[in-house]
C-alpha cells in the first residue's frame, strides 16, 4: 500500500511556509515571503515544495492550511489554527516538550501541550507589537542593523541597557535617546532582547510554564532573544532546526492523522 | 428579504433625523408591521413576542406616553413597573445601536464628550448617544452599584446633563440581616422618591402586582432552564442570550411573565418532538459550551462561527435564575434579597461554584468566559475563574473581546482563539487528531 | 519576620486595628506589578495590581502580610481581595475581609451610617477572632484619639505647605502620609510634633537648616522626614491643586522640577488621609463609638467613588479658593472608572467656572513620566510665564 503524503501550508503575515511529509518523514520544506497576496503565496509555496520533493499535486492525499491567512488557501482540505499546529509540530520534533513559545512577526503565543502533542491551553498576544518580531524590526531599523545581525551584536555587549517602556513606540524613543547618549549599540540590543524576553515570559508565566520549553517562530533564530528568554524563565529552551516551519510541519502531521482516521 | 434590522437601519440612515424618526408613532406602526411579516423567521416565537414588547416599550419611551426612567442592567426594575412608568435600558439601546452598525460613530461621540476608551463601550456608546440627543429624556435615572461600577457613575453624569435625579441603590458586599434591611430601606425610599419625581401615586397594590409578575417570570425562566438541561440542546443558547432584555428591563411587567411562559411552552413542545439525531433546529451539536458574560453585538461573526462549527451554547451565565421566590407582600425585602444574592458580587469562589454546577448540570464540554473590555466585575476575576475551573477539569477559554466596540478586532484574533479552543475540545472528545 | 495587616483605602479604620493591637501596613504599590500578572488581568486598576504585587512580595520592607482588610469601594478592590484570597488564603491562615462602605451620594444618611457602623463592628469581631485579640472600648477611644492627633499634626504640615509651597517637597508630604499608614500612631506623634515645631519656627527657606539643627525629641526619623520634605531648588511658579486618584511621588517631583507648586490636593494617599474628624456625636444617649467613627468617616468630603456629584464639585471649588490654586491637575488612573467618569463630568464644570484643568492619565508607574513631562510643562506654560529656578 502506498504511504500517505500530506502537506501543511502556514500562511503567516510575513512568511508563508510549506512542508510535505510522507509517513513521518519530511520530504521538503519551503519558506517564502507572503507579500501582498496570501492565496498566491500559498500556491507558490506549495508548488515549490512539490518540485523540491519531485512530486505533483495529485500525489498529495491531504492538505491542511494554517496561519493568519489560512482561509485564503482554496486547495486546502481543511484549516486548523496555528496554535494546534505549533503544538503538534513541536511535540513531533521533541516529544518531551510541554510548553511552546512562538514569537512571530505580528503576534506571540504560549502553548501548553500534553505528551501526545494535543493542546491543553494557550495564550495569544496579537494586540500589541511589543513582544513580537515587529518590535525587533522597528528597533533594528533604528539601530541600522539587519534583523539577522541582532544576535551577533548582542554577543558583543558587556551589559544590557535598561529599556523600561512597555510600548514599541515609546521604546523606540528610548532607543533614540540611548543612541544620543552614546550608549554602545550592543548594550542597547541586549536591552531590547531583555525587553522582548520579559514580555514573552509574562505571557508564558500567565499560562503556566511546564518543562520542556521549545521556542518556535522567526524570532527563535535570534540567539540573543533565546538566551534572554531562557534567563528570564529560568528554563532551558529547546530550538528546532528550522523554527519557522513548525506550524506547517504540524499542519502536515495533523493532515496525516486526520486523513488516516477518515480512511479507516 | 426584509428584516427588522434592515428596516431599522433604513429608517435611521440619516442621523440628523433620528430624533424625528424615533419619536414618531408611525415608525412603530411600521415596525409592528415588519415584525408581523417576519414572524415566521424567528427561531422561537417567543423572540417575536419579545420583539413586539421591546419595540412597543421603545415607542412608549420615545413618543412620550409615560414618564421614562432609565434603568441600569441589574437594577430591580419592578419598582418602575409598579409605578406604571416606562423603564428604558440605555445599555440595551447601546447594544442595538451597535447591531444596527452605528456603534463606531456613536462611541466616537462619547469619546469626544470626554470618556476614555478604557471604560466600558456600552457606556461610551450611551454617552455618545446622549450627547447627540438620541435617547429618550428620563424623568429619573435608576442604578444599582453591585454588578457595575460604571453604570452608576455614568448615570450620575447624565443625570446632571438631563437635570433629572439619580436614584441609586447602594448594595453591600457582605450579607447579614442588617445589610438586607439597609437595602430594603433604600428600596422603599427610592420607590417613594421615584413616585414623587414622576408624579405617580405610590400604590402598594400595584407594586405587589409587579412583584407577582416578576415571580411568574422567575418560575417560568427556571422551567425553561430545566427544559434546556438535555442533550441535545432544544434551543440555541445564542438565541437565549437575546432574552437578557427581559432580565434587564422586563421583570415586573405582565408581558415579560407571559413571554417567559410562552417560551417555556415552546421549548416543551420542542423537547417532545426532538429526534435522536442530535439535531437542534438546523444544526448538529458537536460541542456543548457554558457561556459566561455576553457577546459581540457589533457583528455576528463570532457566534456564527461557533454555531457553524457545531458549537452550542448549552447554557449561559446570564440566563441563570439565581434568586429565590419573591413575596409580593414583602416587596422591598424580597427585592433586597434578590439583588444581594447575585453570585458575582460575592467572593469569586461563589461565581466559580455556580459555573461549575451549571457546567455539570448542562454536561458541557468547555467553558467560555467572554471578557468584555472595560467590565471590571466580570473580567477582573477571569484569570482566577479559569484556574479554578481548569483545576476541576473543565477546559476554559478566556476570550478577550468587546460587546460594542469592534474596532480592535480587525485581525480576527478572537476567531482564531475560538477556533483553537474548539480544536482542543475536539481532541478531548474524539480522543484523537482533528 | 514581622506580620502586618494590609489595607489600601483612606476610609479604612486604622483605629479598629490599633484598638485590637494589630500592626497594620498601608499598601501603596510600587513600580513592580509582576507578581500580579497571574491573578489580575492587565486591564484592571494598576493601583490594585501594584498593591497585590507589594503584598505578595512581602511589602518590600521585610514585613510579611498576615492578612488584608480592603474596602468594597469598587470592583478593582473586590478582585484584589479575591486575588489575595486565591494566592494566600488557601490554608485559612491569611485574613481577607472586604469592608462594606456605603456610598454617601453627597448626603448625610442615618441608615448608611448605621450600616457602616454595623460593618465596622463586624470587622472588629472578625479581626478579634482571627488574631485572638480582645476588644476594649477604652483601647478604641485611645486609638481614635491618637489617630485624630496624628491627623491634626499632618494637617498642620499641609497648611504650611499651602502657605509656602516653594519650600516644601510635595512628594515628601506624600511619603510622610504613606509612612503614617505604616507606623504606630503613638510612635509617629512625637516625630510629627517635632517636625511641626521646627518648621513653624523656620519662617523662610534659609531657616530650614536651622530647623534641622533645632530638631528635638523627634529622633532620627524626624530628621529624615525633614530632609525629604525639603524642596530642592524653589519656584514661585503656578499654584496647583491635584485631585483624582493616587499619583506616585515621582510625578510630584516632576511638577516641581518643571516649576509648578502643589498647594493642595485631594488624594487618597495624601491629604484625604488627614481630613478632619467631626466632633464626637452622641447616639441616642449612649456612646456608640462605632457609630461615632462611622459618621465621622462618612461625613468627610466625598471622594469620586461616593457618587456625590455636585457636592464633590462644590468641595473642589472651595479647596481651590482656600489654596488659591491657579489650576487643577486631574489625575486619572488608567482603568479607574471612578476617576475617568468623574473627569468627564468635572471638566465641563471647571471650564464653565474658568478653572484651567490638566488631565493626566498614568498607569501608576514611573515609566509614564516622560509623557507626563510634556503635558505638565505645557500646562504650566498656559498658566503663567516660565519662572526662574534658584
Amino acid at each position: 500500500m502506498r504511504l500517505m503524503i500530506t502537506a501543511g501550508i502556514d500562511v503567516g503575515s510575513l512568511s508563508t511556509d510549506a512542508v510535505l511529509m510522507r509517513d513521518g518523514e519530511t520530504l521538503s520544506q519551503i519558506i517564502i515571503n507572503t507579500g501582498a497576496m496570501a492565496r498566491a503565496a500559498a500556491e507558490r509555496a506549495f508548488e515549490l515544495a512539490l518540485s523540491a520533493a519531485g512530486l505533483q499535486a495529485s500525489d498529495v492525499d491531504a492538505v491542511i492550511a494554517t496561519g493568519y491567512g489560512r482561509m485564503s488557501v482554496p486547495f486546502a482540505d481543511s484549516q486548523v489554527t496555528e496554535i494546534s499546529c505549533h503544538g503538534r509540530g513541536s511535540a513531533w520534533l521533541s516529544p518531551k516538550v510541554r510548553t511552546v513559545i512562538d514569537i512571530g512577526g505580528q503576534d506571540s503565543k504560549a502553548i501548553r501541550i500534553d505528551g501526545k502533542g494535543n493542546v491543553v491551553d494557550f495564550l495569544m498576544n496579537d494586540k500589541c507589537a511589543a513582544g513580537t518580531g515587529r518590535f525587533l524590526e522597528v528597533m533594528a531599523q533604528r539601530l541600522e542593523l539587519e534583523l539577522a545581525e541582532l544576535g551577533r551584536e548582542d554577543q558583543q555587549a558587556a551589559r544590557a541597557a535598561q529599556i523600561s517602556s512597555m510600548c514599541t513606540v515609546f521604546a523606540e524613543s528610548e532607543v533614540v535617546s540611548l543612541i544620543a547618549q552614546g550608549v554602545p549599540r550592543p548594550e542597547i540590543v541586549r536591552g531590547l532582547h531583555r525587553s522582548i524576553a520579559e514580555r514573552t515570559a509574562g505571557l508564558a508565566n500567565r499560562l503556566g510554564l511546564a518543562p520542556e520549553v521549545m521556542m518556535t517562530g522567526g524570532v527563535a533564530k535570534n540567539p540573543g532573544v533565546v538566551r534572554a528568554l531562557s534567563e528570564k524563565l529560568g528554563a532551558k529552551i529547546i530550538l528546532p532546526p528550522e523554527p519557522q516551519i513548525v506550524g506547517a510541519l504540524g499542519a502536515a502531521l495533523i493532515a496525516q492523522q486526520k486523513h488516516a482516521r477518515q480512511s479507516v | 428579504m426584509m428584516d427588522v434590522e434592515g428596516f431599522m437601519r433604513h429608517m435611521l440612515c440619516d442621523r440628523q433625523r433620528w430624533d424625528r424618526v424615533l419619536s414618531s408613532p408611525l415608525t412603530y406602526t411600521l415596525l409592528g408591521g415588519v415584525l408581523r411579516l417576519t414572524r415566521g423567521n424567528w427561531p422561537l416565537d417567543a423572540m417575536y413576542q419579545m420583539g413586539v414588547f421591546a419595540f412597543n416599550e421603545t415607542g412608549r419611551a420615545y413618543v412620550g406616553k409615560a414618564p421614562v426612567v432609565w434603568s441600569s442592567a441589574f437594577f430591580p426594575v419592578e419598582l418602575a413597573w409598579g409605578l406604571g412608568l416606562c423603564p428604558f435600558s440605555p445599555e440595551v439601546a447601546a447594544a442595538y445601536i451597535a447591531t444596527l452598525g452605528f456603534g463606531e460613530e456613536t462611541m466616537s461621540m462619547g469619546e469626544q464628550a470626554g470618556y476614555s476608551r478604557d471604560i466600558c463601550s456600552f457606556h461610551r456608546c450611551i454617552a455618545g448617544a446622549a450627547s447627540a440627543g438620541n435617547l429618550p429624556r428620563p424623568a429619573a435615572l435608576l442604578a444599582s452599584t453591585h454588578l457595575c461600577d460604571g453604570a452608576p457613575l455614568l448615570f450620575q453624569n447624565l443625570a446632571a446633563l438631563y437635570g433629572a435625579p439619580l436614584l441609586a441603590l447602594d448594595i453591600p458586599y457582605n450579607s447579614s440581616p442588617e445589610a438586607v434591611r439597609y437595602v430594603a430601606g433604600q428600596l422603599e425610599q427610592l420607590w417613594l422618591s421615584l413616585a414623587d419625581v414622576t408624579g405617580q401615586r405610590p400604590d402598594r397594590d400595584k407594586l405587589a402586582e409587579a412583584v407577582r409578575c416578576s415571580e411568574r417570570f422567575r418560575v417560568q425562566m427556571q422551567r425553561v432552564n430545566e427544559l434546556r438541561c438535555r442533550v441535545p440542546s432544544p434551543v440555541s443558547g445564542n438565541d437565549m442570550l437575546g432574552f437578557v432584555y427581559l432580565f434587564f428591563v422586563g421583570q415586573g411587567s405582565r408581558e415579560a411573565a407571559e413571554i417567559a411562559a410562552g417560551l417555556a411552552k415552546e421549548i416543551e413542545r420542542r423537547v417532545a418532538g426532538l429526534g435522536r439525531s442530535g439535531q437542534t433546529g438546523t444544526q448538529t451539536e458537536k460541542y456543548r459550551l457554558l457561556w459566561m458574560h455576553l457577546k459581540p453585538y457589533y457583528n455576528n461573526e463570532l457566534m456564527k462561527f461557533v454555531e457553524q462549527d457545531g458549537g452550542v451554547l448549552a447554557m449561559e451565565e446570564f440566563s441563570h435564575v439565581y434568586w429565590t421566590p419573591l413575596d409580593p407582600e414583602q416587596p422591598f425585602l424580597s427585592l433586597a434579597r434578590k439583588t444581594m444574592s447575585h453570585f458575582a458580587f460575592k467572593p469569586v469562589t461563589e461565581r466559580i461554584r455556580v459555573m461549575a454546577e451549571l457546567a455539570r448540570k448542562y454536561r458541557v464540554d468547555g467553558i467560555v468566559h467572554f471578557s468584555h473590555h472595560g467590565c471590571r466585575t466580570a473580567s477582573g476575576g477571569a484569570l482566577m475563574i479559569k484556574e479554578a475551573l481548569r483545576d476541576e477539569g473543565w477546559p476554559v477559554l478566556v476570550l478577550e473581546g468587546d460587546c460594542i466596540d469592534g474596532r480592535n478586532e480587525a485581525c480576527g484574533g478572537m476567531l482564531t482563539r475560538m477556533q483553537a479552543f474548539l480544536e482542543i475540545l475536539q481532541e478531548r472528545k474524539l480522543g484523537c487528531a482533528l | 519576620m514581622e506580620t502586618v495587616l494590609g489595607w489600601v483605602c483612606a476610609y479604612t479604620p486604622e483605629e479598629v486595628f490599633a484598638a485590637l493591637g494589630i500592626e497594620s501596613f498601608r499598601l501603596c504599590g510600587g513600580e513592580n506589578q509582576a507578581s500580579a500578572v497571574q491573578y489580575l488581568p492587565v486591564n484592571l486598576c494598576p493601583l490594585a495590581r501594584a498593591c497585590l504585587s507589594e503584598g505578595l512580595d512581602n511589602a518590600g520592607t521585610g514585613a510579611s502580610l498576615s492578612g488584608v482588610v480592603l474596602t468594597a469601594s469598587c470592583h478593582a478592590l473586590v478582585h484584589l481581595a479575591n486575588a489575595f484570597q486565591h494566592a494566600r488564603g488557601g490554608n485559612g491562615q491569611f485574613f481577607v475581609h472586604l469592608l462594606d462602605m456605603p456610598r454617601t451620594f453627597g448626603r448625610e444618611d442615618d441608615a448608611a451610617c448605621r450600616a457602616f457602623a454595623a460593618a465596622l463592628r463586624d470587622l472588629a469581631g472578625r479581626l478579634g477572632e482571627f488574631y485572638g485579640a480582645a476588644w476594649s472600648d477604652e483601647a478604641f477611644l485611645t486609638a481614635i484619639d491618637k489617630q485624630q492627633q496624628v491627623r491634626l499634626l499632618l494637617r498642620e504640615l499641609y497648611r504650611m505647605r499651602r502657605e509656602r509651597p516653594e519650600q516644601f517637597r510635595a512628594a515628601g508630604l506624600l511619603e510622610l502620609v504613606r509612612a503614617a499608614g505604616r507606623t504606630r500612631k503613638e510612635e509617629l506623634a512625637p516625630v510629627l510634633n517635632s517636625l511641626v515645631a521646627s518648621l513653624q519656627d523656620a519662617g523662610s527657606g534659609d531657616n530650614w537648616d536651622s530647623a534641622q539643627d533645632g530638631m528635638q525629641d523627634g529622633g532620627p526619623a524626624a530628621a529624615v522626614f525633614l530632609e525629604h520634605l525639603r524642596r530642592q531648588g524653589s519656584s514661585l511658579g503656578p499654584r496647583l491643586l491635584v485631585t483624582g486618584n493616587s499619583l506616585p511621588p515621582a510625578y510630584f517631583d516632576l511638577i516641581e522640577d518643571l516649576g509648578g507648586n502643589v498647594v493642595g490636593d485631594d488624594l487618597c494617599q495624601s491629604y484625604r488621609y488627614c481630613l478632619p474628624d467631626t466632633e464626637q456625636t452622641l447616639d441616642g444617649g449612649g456612646r456608640d463609638l462605632f457609630m461615632t467613627l462611622a459618621r465621622s468617616y462618612l461625613r468627610r468630603p466625598a471622594c469620586p467613588r461616593m457618587l456625590a456629584g455636585a457636592e464633590r464639585f462644590a468641595y473642589l471649588q472651595a479647596l481651590i479658593r482656600e489654596c488659591q490654586a491657579q489650576g487643577v491637575v486631574y489625575h486619572a488612573l488608567k482603568f479607574c472608572d471612578a476617576s475617568i467618569y468623574e473627569y468627564a463630568l468635572l471638566r465641563n464644570r471647571f471650564m464653565e467656572a474658568g478653572v484651567p484643568v490638566l488631565y493626566l492619565e498614568t498607569e501608576y508607574r514611573d515609566a509614564g513620566l516622560e509623557q507626563a513631562r510634556t503635558r505638565i510643562q505645557a500646562f504650566l506654560e498656559v498658566l503663567g510665564p516660565p519662572t526662574e529656578k534658584y
